[in-house]
């Protein structure tokens, strides 16, 4: 059986929330200082579903990882590889460099279509740069599969799959024939880290680069001129509020204060 | 004239839910910005209460799709939607942005081959052109952005928009449709559907929401928080690393991961305010603070802050309330 894991590489949604800031000529979060690049967390949990895959039948599971970026991502491999990546794709061209969901998926799907005995892709529900959750959805309607969306835990069969779909107040349980995308939620748990030797194996291994041209797609449909979603700015929203503090001397003071408020906003039996 | 919008008005326990009623209000005047008209479809048995409210709320036509399954799951509605939205051939497609809304919208745009706008906040016409506000990098910024395709779809975050007002003199059109003309076999099977019981005061619709984080140390300090809501008339929500953490259940995750909620008073009791938390409560009338650290994130939102232990102030509060007014001393 043939995995692929779909993985951006992303500025570490994690760093300090102070230190946020936009970068007006790119549109997107600014370098600063000790700002890392890591894969997209969701991304990452789905190296946890394709172990657990390989435990529920056997070790003849092959999984490859999945990349569009430029350069400066391909240092996304060596995380890959560590979590447990046996071979790794790197759509590396210029003409990607607008791409917006749609043509990602465009361009993802080719890829799977190339590498031909893919029963498995896994995706993220959503990066966690642009938040969209769009391109899992699109590489099934593009290669005609189904999708089986927000998976809190994954079970593979032979020739399906099965998948506890998230909801807000509860769950689905729902089934399709392989192929099939699946797109990860955290639910499914944390990737298990790495050890020394497999750091150290995949500081070894190199992923394939493939171009447009391998992937037999149109380039005037590839270039920012052909991304239908047109990013016009992105900005940092300012709260202006200004916050009045309860200061009292004692904490039975505050407390009566509080109530008091409470009291007048005519909340509660 | 034209349709201008279409929306996807999603039916839950018969009724209508309020996010896909709120979006109406957008979608409204948007349409009257674009003089087109404004249409919703509708999945399932036809009944005309569901039509009527909708054309109380401001809609022209509602389309009937009866076809699709009673039993809703988005892979038995997507081709009978896709051939009725390319009868009605509008500008623009809004979605709630709920579990099946964050799959139609991206499904239907690839299937039309249009671009998608997911969690939009606002929007407007400029120029003749649509222009819609989304959030991204975690509620930590807003993206501005447009369509280049002819058609576009977008989903609508819950609470951005008041549900507009019952206008029982408005006039409309039911329309029964068929969708596709071949249909096609769904790809994904539902096999079984669980939905938590809703105990006590649904979080989503709650006036007033009492909500712990990281800092109330552990699970049971969200015995003392339900306490205090339930003298409030309100519900318990949790900030996301709470919830991670297993000290409250998911389902009561307030975030942009979780649940988007606008009460009239949100008391939040040791959050920090990561902008993830507050994409998901920052529209509430009145936010109270109250955590121990005077630089939290959260006063900056905060109307009312209270920089204290929780665990000296809460339990004083609840004896307070606890007590008949007049009476506290």
């Amino acid at each position: 059986m043939h995995i692929v894991v779909c993985a951006k590489y992303i500025p570490d949604p994690e760093f300090s929330s102070i230190a946020f800031e936009i970068n007006p000529d790119t549109l997107r979060r600014a370098e600063v200082p000790g700002l890392k690049k890591v894969m997209s967390p969701y991304d990452e949990q789905c190296f946890e579903v394709a172990l657990q895959v390989r435990e529920q039948l056997g070790d003849d599971i092959r999984i490859t990882v999945l990349c569009l970026g430029d350069e400066d991502d391909a240092k996304i491999f060596k995380t890959a590889f560590s979590l447990g990546a046996d071979q790794g794709i790197f759509l590396n061209d210029p003409v990607l460099a607008g791409a917006d969901g749609y043509i990602t998926a465009m361009a993802l799907s080719a890829a799977i279509r190339k590498l031909g005995d893919v029963n498995l892709v896994l995706t993220g529900r959503m990066a966690a740069d642009y938040d969209e959750g769009i391109v899992g959805y699109g590489i099934a309607e593009l290669l005609g599969w189904p999708v089986l969306p927000c998976a809190g835990s994954v079970s593979v069969g032979e020739s399906s799959v099965n998948v506890e779909r998230i909801r807000a107040n509860g769950h689905d349980v729902i089934e399709a024939a392989l192929p099939a995308v699946v797109t990860v939620s955290n639910e499914v748990g944390e990737p298990r880290r790495p050890t020394m030797r497999q750091i150290m194996q995949a500081g070894r291994m190199k992923p394939e680069e493939w171009c447009v041209d391998d992937l037999q797609l149109n380039e005037n449909e590839l270039d920012v001129q052909g991304a239908r979603l047109v990013v016009e700015d992105v900005f940092v929203p300012t709260v202006e509020r200004h916050c009045d503090f309860i200061q009292a001397a004692t904490a039975a003071d505050t407390a009566a204060q509080l109530v008091e408020l409470l009291r007048t906003m005519k909340v509660g039996k | 004239m034209k349709t201008a919008i279409l929306t996807w008005a999603e039916v839950a326990n018969g009724r209508i839910s309020s996010n896909s009623l709120e979006l109406l209000s957008l979608a409204r005047s948007l349409a009257d910005s674009l003089d087109g008209r404004l249409a919703s479809v509708l999945l399932g048995q036809q009944d005309n209460e569901l039509a009527a409210t909708l054309i109380r709320s401001g809609v022209d036509q509602v389309y009937f799709l009866t076809e699709v399954a009673d039993d809703f799951y988005p892979d038995r509605a997507l081709a009978d939607m896709t051939g009725a939205i390319e009868q009605i051939d509008p500008h623009l497609i809004l979605l709630p942005h709920s579990d099946y809304g964050v799959e139609l919208a991206p499904r239907l745009a690839f299937r039309l081959q249009s671009a998608t706008a997911m969690g939009c906040v606002e929007g407007r016409v400029e120029d003749g052109r649509l222009k819609l506000t989304r959030t991204c990098y975690g509620g930590k910024a807003r993206a501005l952005v447009s369509f280049r395709s002819e058609l576009g779809v977008a989903t609508i975050r819950s609470k951005c928009f008041d549900v507009p007002e019952q206008d029982s003199a408005r006039e409309g059109e039911i329309t029964i449709m068929s969708g596709a003309c071949a249909p096609t076999a769904p790809l994904t099977k539902l096999v079984s559907r669980h939905t938590n019981s809703a105990d006590g005061v649904n979080l989503e619709d709650a006036t007033v929401v009492v909500a712990g984080g990281q800092g109330l140390g552990g699970a049971d300090a969200f015995e003392l928080l339900e306490t205090f809501a339930d003298l409030l008339g309100g519900t318990v929500g949790a900030s996301r690393p709470a919830c991670d953490l297993g000290w409250y259940p998911q389902d009561r995750q307030v975030g942009i991961s979780g649940i988007t909620i606008a009460p009239e008073l949100y008391i939040a009791v040791g959050i920090s305010g990561a902008d993830h938390h507050m994409a998901g409560c920052g529209r509430a009338k009145l936010i109270v603070a109250i955590n121990n650290d005077p630089d939290a994130a959260i006063f900056s939102h905060a109307h009312v802050g209270v920089v204290a232990d929780f665990e000296s102030v809460i339990p004083e509060v609840v004896d307070l309330l606890q007590s008949p007014p007049g009476q506290d001393g």
